[in-house]
This record gives C-alpha cells, sequence and structure tokens, in this order.
C-alpha cells in the first residue's frame, strides 16, 4: 500500500511538471529578472548536431518551469525558515530592510584607484576652476545601515574608501555621509539599492550648504505605495513589504526639456509610464542613457554630469539651477566627453556615483577619452 | 545531462520512464541503450557518443574473441587479446583525460611551446572504461559468461543511471539482471525513495554548502576559523555530492529492476583511514583492488611488495580523479597512511578510545580534501597555511556569521554522516508495518524532500539583470 503510494508520488511529480511545463504556453519575460525568457527552440538538423538545440531545450525548461516564480518563491522561504541570513548575495536585515552583500573580497583595489585617478584627471582636463568641480560619491545602505545588518554580516570597509577618494581627488570631493546618517532609514529604500527622495534631498542640501548656495524649495508627492525594486528582485522574498517612492517638484519642472541620445522627449524628465511596471525607479528620467540633455531648466551655466543611476533621484534638485544640463552615463556612452568639454561651453562639472557601482565600474576612465 | 536539472527530470525521465515500462520486456534493454546512448549521453557532446560506441563495439568483440579462444585451450591468444583490450582502452583514457596534461608539463620543463589538443574530455570515460575492462577481464578470468548480444552489452555499458558518475558497475554485479530481470513494484518504490534522498542530498545539503565553500576559498587570507570552515563545508560538500548522485543511480537503477552495489556507507564515522576507504566510493577502490592490486600481487609476495603495491594503487587512484598532479598527490597522501595504518597504526589506534581514531580519521580526510580541492599548489599550500596561521587572525564576526546563517545545514550534514538517519528509518519501517500512520508519514516526508528540492532547483536558475537585457 505504501509502495504504491511512493510511486504514485513519483509519478505525479515526473508527470505534473514534464506534461504542464510543455503545455503550458511559454511566458515572454520574467519581471522579477528583468529579462526575457527563453522561448522554444526551432528544430533543426543542424542544431541538433551543433549541440545547440539541446542546449537551448536546457535553458527553455529552466527558464518556463511550471509555477517557476511560485517554485523560486518557495525556495526563499524555506532558506529564510532554516536560517539564511543572505539570498541572492542580498542580506535580509531588521525592519525589513534588504542589503546588498559586498564584501572586500569582492573588491578590485587597481579599479577603484584607477577610477579615483580618472575622474582627478578629467577634473583638471575640465580646465574649470576648482569651486565649479564636484565629487559625490553616495556611501552604501551597507555602511549607513549598518546595525540593520545580520551580526556578524561582512560589507566592505566603506570609510578608508572615501578618505582615499578625498585624498586623490583633493578639493572636489564634496562629502555627504554625515547627513545621510540623520535619520538613516529615511534615506535607503528597504526593497532597492538606491538612496530613497528624501536621501538625496538631504545630500542636495548638504553640496548647496558646502558650496554656499541658496537651496531652492521643492514640493514633495507621493509617486506610488506599490514599490519593490532591485533587491527584492534579487532576493525574491515574498515578505518583502511594499513601501512608497516620492518625487521633489518644482512649478515648471514639466516644461524642462529633455533628450535622450538627441531625440526629444514626450515626458518631460519624469515617466509616469514607469510607475506601471515593477522598475519605478525608473521614472526618474525613465533610465539610464548613453547622453541626454536637458534644457529650459530656468538657470544659468552648463553643467556636465557623469554618473551612474543614484544621480537620477538627486539631479532634479540640480537642474532649476542651470540652463542647461548634460547627463552621460560611461556604462552606455560612445563618444568623446574630452570634445564635449571643449565645444560645448561647460560651466561646471558634477561626478555623482553610488560608492558600490563606482569601485567596480570599469567604464569610468571612459570619461578621459 | 545533469540529474538535478528540469530537463532530465521532465523531459528525459518523463519520456524514458513510461516507454520502459510500456515495452515488452526483450526490448527494454534495446531501449535503455538507445536512450542511454544517443539522447542522454550525446545530449551534451553529440559527436563523442561515437567513442563511447568504439569502446563498446570494441570490447564486444574482443570478449567473445577472449572466451572463444579460452573454450578452445588457446590461452596465449586469449591472454594477448586481453592486452590488446587493456592497452586500447587504457590508451584512449590516457588519451583523452591525459594528453594535454602531459603537454604542458613538457612544455614548461623543456621550454617548448607544443599547442594542446583541442579536446574535450568524454564525459563519463573514467567511468565506463573501467566498466568495459571489468567485463573483458572477468570473462578472462571465468568469472562471468560472455556477453553474445550486442544490445544487453551496450544497455550495460550506456545505461544512464550509471554512466557519467557511478557507481562503477562491475558486469559481474549486474550479469544476471541484464539478461533476466524482475521489475516490481516494491523495487521501484524503494527507488524513489533513494533517487528523492539522493536529490535532496545532493541539492539541499551539497549545493548549500558548495556556496559556503566557493565564498571561503576565494578568500585571500580568512582567518583560521574560517579556512577550517570552509574545508569543513567541502568535506561535506563533495560527500553529499558524490553520494547524493549514487543515490540517484540506485534509486533509477532500482526502478528499472538493476541492483547496483553501493558506493558509499557512511563514511565519515570511519575511526582509521583504512575503515575510511572501506566506506568512501566502494565500487573504485573494489575496482582497484580486483583488477590492479591482486594482479600486482596484493599482499603475498611480502611486506616491501605490499607496500610497493599499496602505494602503486593509490596513486593511480588519486590520479583516475583529475588530469592534474594534486589528485595524485592526494591519492600518495592516502597511500602513505595507509600504509603506516598497515605497519603499526592500527593497532596503536585500537588500544585507543574510538574518539580519537575517529578525530584522528575526520582531520586526515578534511586535510586531504583541501589537496583534492586545489589543483592549483600554490593556492593549496596557502590555504593549508591559513588552517594553521592567518595574518587575519583566528577568527572574526564573519566566521560567527558563517556559522549560524549556515546553521541548518550544517546540522543536517554532520547529522547525515552518522547512522541515526538510518537507524530512524530502519525504525520507522518496522513501526509502519504495524501502524498505517508511519508509512502515511514516510509518503508524505518523500513528497516533501521532492517539493523541497524542486523549489532549491528552479532557484538555481534565477538569474535577475539590474537593467533589461534585450
Amino acid at each position: 500500500m505504501k509502495n504504491i503510494a511512493l510511486t504514485l508520488v513519483f509519478c505525479l511529480f515526473i508527470g505534473i511538471f514534464s506534461v504542464g511545463s510543455f503545455l503550458a504556453p511559454d511566458r515572454d519575460i520574467s519581471e522579477n529578472e528583468n529579462r526575457p525568457l527563453a522561448q522554444f527552440p526551432k528544430i533543426t538538423a543542424e542544431g541538433v548536431a551543433k549541440g545547440r538545440l539541446q542546449a537551448d531545450l536546457n535553458t527553455w525548461f529552466s527558464d518556463q518551469l511550471l509555477w517557476r516564480d511560485g517554485l523560486i518563491a518557495g525556495k526563499t522561504k524555506l532558506q529564510k525558515m532554516v536560517g539564511k541570513r543572505d539570498i541572492g548575495d542580498v542580506y535580509i536585515c531588521r525592519d525589513g530592510f534588504y542589503i546588498e552583500k559586498t564584501t572586500e573580497e569582492e573588491i578590485d583595489p587597481e579599479i577603484f584607484e584607477s577610477n579615483l585617478q580618472a575622474v582627478d584627471l578629467f577634473f583638471k582636463n575640465s580646465g574649470l576652476e576648482a569651486a565649479r568641480q564636484n565629487f559625490l560619491l553616495v556611501p552604501p545602505a551597507g555602511y549607513v545601515l549598518k546595525d540593520k545588518l545580520p551580526r556578524g554580516a561582512a560589507f566592505f570597509d566603506y570609510e578608508s574608501r572615501k578618505l582615499q577618494a578625498e585624498k586623490i581627488t583633493n578639493g572636489s570631493f564634496l562629502d555627504i555621509t554625515s547627513v545621510l546618517k540623520k535619520k538613516a532609514e529615511n534615506n535607503y529604500y528597504k526593497t532597492d539599492h538606491h538612496w530613497t527622495t528624501d536621501g538625496a534631498f538631504l545630500a542636495y542640501k548638504q553640496f548647496c550648504k558646502i558650496k554656499g548656495i541658496q537651496p531652492l524649495s521643492f514640493q514633495k508627492t507621493l509617486l506610488s505605495d506599490s514599490f519593490l525594486g532591485t533587491l527584492h528582485a534579487k532576493a525574491l522574498d515574498s515578505d518583502a513589504k511594499m513601501e512608497k517612492i516620492y518625487s521633489y517638484r518644482r512649478k515648471g519642472d514639466e516644461s524642462y526639456r529633455f533628450s535622450i541620445n538627441g531625440k526629444a522627449t514626450d515626458f518631460g524628465i519624469y515617466d509616469g509610464d514607469k510607475l506601471d511596471t515593477k522598475d519605478k525607479y525608473a521614472y526618474f528620467f525613465g533610465g539610464n542613457y548613453g547622453i541626454s540633455t536637458v534644457e529650459n531648466c530656468g538657470g544659468e551655466g552648463h553643467l556636465l554630469v557623469i554618473k551612474d543611476s543614484f544621480a537620477n533621484s538627486f539631479l532634479p534638485f540640480l537642474l532649476p539651477h542651470y540652463g542647461k544640463v548634460t547627463i552621460i552615463d560611461p556604462r552606455f556612452f560612445i563618444g568623446s566627453v574630452s570634445e564635449l568639454l571643449k565645444t560645448e561651453g561647460v560651466t561646471d562639472v558634477l561626478v555623482l556615483y553610488g560608492m558600490e557601482t563606482f569601485i567596480s565600474d570599469k567604464n569610468v576612465p571612459a570619461i578621459l577619452g | 545531462m545533469v540529474f538535478s536539472s528540469p530537463i532530465f527530470l521532465f523531459g528525459f525521465l518523463a519520456l524514458v520512464l513510461p516507454v520502459y515500462f510500456l515495452l515488452p520486456k526483450n526490448f527494454r534493454n534495446l531501449w535503455l541503450f538507445l536512450s542511454s546512448m544517443f539522447l542522454f549521453y550525446a545530449w551534451d557532446m553529440p559527436g563523442y557518443s561515437l567513442i563511447m560506441l568504439f569502446t563498446i563495439t570494441f570490447d564486444y568483440v574482443t570478449g567473445i574473441m577472449v572466451a572463444d579462444f579460452k573454450e578452445k585451450g588457446r590461452n596465449t591468444a586469449a591472454k594477448a587479446a586481453l592486452i590488446v583490450t587493456v592497452v586500447v582502452n587504457i590508451g584512449m583514457l590516457g588519451f583523452f583525460k591525459y594528453t594535454n596534461l602531459f603537454i604542458s608539463n613538457i612544455n614548461s620543463i623543456l621550454g617548448l611551446g607544443i599547442s594542446l589538443l583541442k579536446i574535450t574530455l568524454p564525459i563519463g570515460i573514467s567511468f565506463y572504461t573501467f566498466q568495459t575492462l571489468s567485463y573483458v577481464i572477468d570473462v578472462y578470468r571465468g568469472n562471468c559468461s560472455v556477453q553474445k548480444n550486442f544490445v544487453s552489452f551496450a544497455a550495460y555499458v550506456t545505461m544512464f543511471p550509471q554512466l557519467i558518475a557511478g557507481p562503477i558497475v562491475r558486469y559481474v554485479d549486474v550479469e544476471k539482471e541484464l539478461n533476466c530481470r524482475k521489475e516490481s513494484l516494491d523495487d521501484f518504490a524503494y527507488g524513489v525513495k533513494r533517487f528523492a534522498y539522493g536529490f535532496a542530498k545532493k541539492i539541499i545539503i551539497a549545493n548549500s554548502l558548495g556556496a559556503v565553500w566557493e565564498e571561503i576559498s576565494a578568500m585571500s587570507n580568512p582567518p583560521v576559523l574560517t579556512a577550517w570552515l570552509g574545508a569543513l563545508a567541502y568535506t561535506f560538500h563533495i560527500f553529499f555530492d558524490f553520494c547524493g548522485y549514487s543515490d540517484m543511480a540506485i534509486g533509477m537503477g532500482k526502478m528499472m529492476g538493476f541492483h547496483f552495489p553501493e558506493n558509499f556507507d557512511l563514511p565519515y564515522v570511519s575511526k582509521s583511514v583504512t575503515e575510511f576507504w572501506r566506506r568512501w566510493h566502494m565500487t573504485l577502490g573494489t575496482w582497484f583492488r580486483e583488477y590492479v592490486y591482486i594482479p600486482l600481487g596484493g599482499n603475498r609476495k611480502g611486506m616491501a611488495r605490499q607496500i610497493l603495491n599499496l602505494l602503486i594503487v593509490w596513486g593511480l587512484t588519486g590520479f583516475w580523479h583529475g588530469a592534474a598532479w594534486n589528485f595524485l598527490i592526494w591519492g600518495l597522501y592516502y597511500g602513505l597512511i595507509l600504509v603506516l595504518e598497515k605497519l603499526f597504526l592500527l593497532k596503536f589506534l585500537k588500544k585507543l578510545p574510538s574518539l580519537v581514531g575517529h578525530i584522528y580519521t575526520m582531520l586526515l580526510t578534511v586535510i586531504g580534501w583541501v589537496i583534492f580541492a586545489n589543483t592549483d599548489f600554490s593556492k593549496m599550500a596557502a590555504y593549508l597555511k591559513n588552517l594553521v596561521y592567518s595574518p587575519a587572525g583566528f577568527c572574526d564576526e564573519y566566521s560567527g556569521y558563517l556559522i549560524l546563517s549556515n546553521l541548518f545545514f550544517w546540522i543536517i550534514a554532520w547529522l547525515f554522516s552518522t547512522t541515526c538517519p538510518r537507524r530512524l528509518g530502519a525504525g520507522f519501517s518496522r513501526l509502519s508495518e504495524k501502524h498505517k500512520i508511519f508509512g502515511v508519514a514516510e509518503v508524505v516526508s518523500i513528497a516533501a524532500l521532492l517539493t523541497a528540492s524542486l523549489m532549491l532547483m528552479a532557484g538555481d536558475a534565477y538569474n535577475p539583470f539590474l537593467y533589461f537585457r534585450f
């Protein structure tokens, strides 16, 4: 009797997931993974001979397994249940926080050093005076919110890296660490690796204080209360709570003219459509591009920004101080930054990165090209 | 194909098993051969299945020749045929597996620049070569009858449960079942249990602790305790990975009516290294004993010769594991320890409480695995040094984290290395005969194991990107 049951269990196990995976229609994309899912491959004799069809079928099966999302969420639940404190390279922290696991071992000191040297040289080549050169590195949540990390969790040494940055780019480095430590919980998303608009606003006010300019006033508005960010996608924890995402608006900011790679957009600098997708952080500027420009901002001067996605929630505060802002993301930009510096009448430069990206991104030295 | 992948479970098995049972009995060996050869083996390496086909055909023919010569009393001819078979088989294994190692060594010693051969190692060649050799040698020795049915012989060599990662099934082990076996519901159900245990061992225990090893082995100078945690993680990882695979193989074999020999018998309860090697990868030990140690003279030619034989056998055993010198060192490491135990250490250990022997064995085993895990000698030396001294000190906060965050896996790895689960399982089976509830519990726990393993397996293919990949 028991043996009949065991046989049945096995047959159901194999049967359900084989037949079910084949019969269920192929899904197009995985919202959580931000990538397309493999579709059922075409069967060709050549594909079989080269082994390509087999490899494609392996991938197809992994991607289109019946109830895949539920199974993966189940995996996270099981791992949490048995006490695992980091899943998918993300620490499961206190108070509903998720923090990216970046350890000392993962840091390549040569990359960081060469990036810092590149930024310093970039500033020197700009021909601008020191007061017009600005370097901002956003401290990681793993440092500012280190008391949320599980006990004994390893995290890379931010402070020594900050000191190194200050030393190499002497003068242009603006330290926003201390302001982000105040009410730190508000300054970083719980489920995303970016800082919140609140955090960016505090950094903006500190930026103004250091530079001796008057900060402008903005209106805080709620964009969505169902935000689940990149860290939720990495850990896929069904216990993650949706959070709020805000923007700070200013009168007239809909009339900013925003062009991406030379083409004008129809959404100003805020892409409302992104609020209906999973990647709500992309509301700010719609994402990251090689080169984009914002004009008609109401101020004076031309600011050139070299950045990663952290700048997206910070730049809206800076825009009204300038007339034109050119934004470059070295990961996607194909062109010459030094040409731009010469020909576009740039009056100020800003390099703004999240520390975690800056410490490992190999594209930074391209700004010297 | 990897056993713990959706394509194998829900593509291959879902097709092959039902067809196997629907076919009339005398077609089952044919189906086993065709599906194992052209679907399972050829899946990842289409061209290389021809190499295996050559070996099968060659040994099938020489097997008949050897048997024929012996029958006619032509013993020299039989011996010649045997020697040719051994040379060809070992030659092919040596060519595909070890040539590039020798080329790169000659290059570095003589300063030459001979280019390496552009060949990949045919999967399972180390296993199926030993299996086909066991057949021809045993035909020569008269330990088994010749197999004149090509399909049956091919089915023996290729059958998918044991083709890629063992157990090393000698022909004599399955001779009877190859020609005439009885599949039964009881055997199938037992196979399901073994398969579920194996799958869980691999996916739940082996993979999780394997990740801990990966993280620690990438550290440049871990504190001493962390280095030990890494070595321990690898110790458990390799056991549950290999044992899990063997369990799945034995389970699937049982489903189809084959009784493969056991490969592991709780090696980590051993109180001596001699005992360890009677419990670890038992089919390999048996093969080397039967076909290398005994032909060399074993222990029948005096102590000096026995020591030499042991060192030869263990050097070869180590080297069989991979085309790199650390494996040879690993083999000789154990060879030396076994010789010492044989000479006086075993007698000495027996006088001490068994805990001492157990700790002694585990210590040597863990260190042995560090040798095994590092093909790069400088990394190996650095790691061994970290076990004794590290600039980072004895331990840090992260050592504690590594223990606590993986506590569940440390505990069940330790638990399932002991005899406890076995005794529990036996008790359960006895009770389930009297009280139905225990039988129900057993079925439910198998279903739960399969589900949990499935979830973890699904998660392995989870690959999120920060920005959209199109």
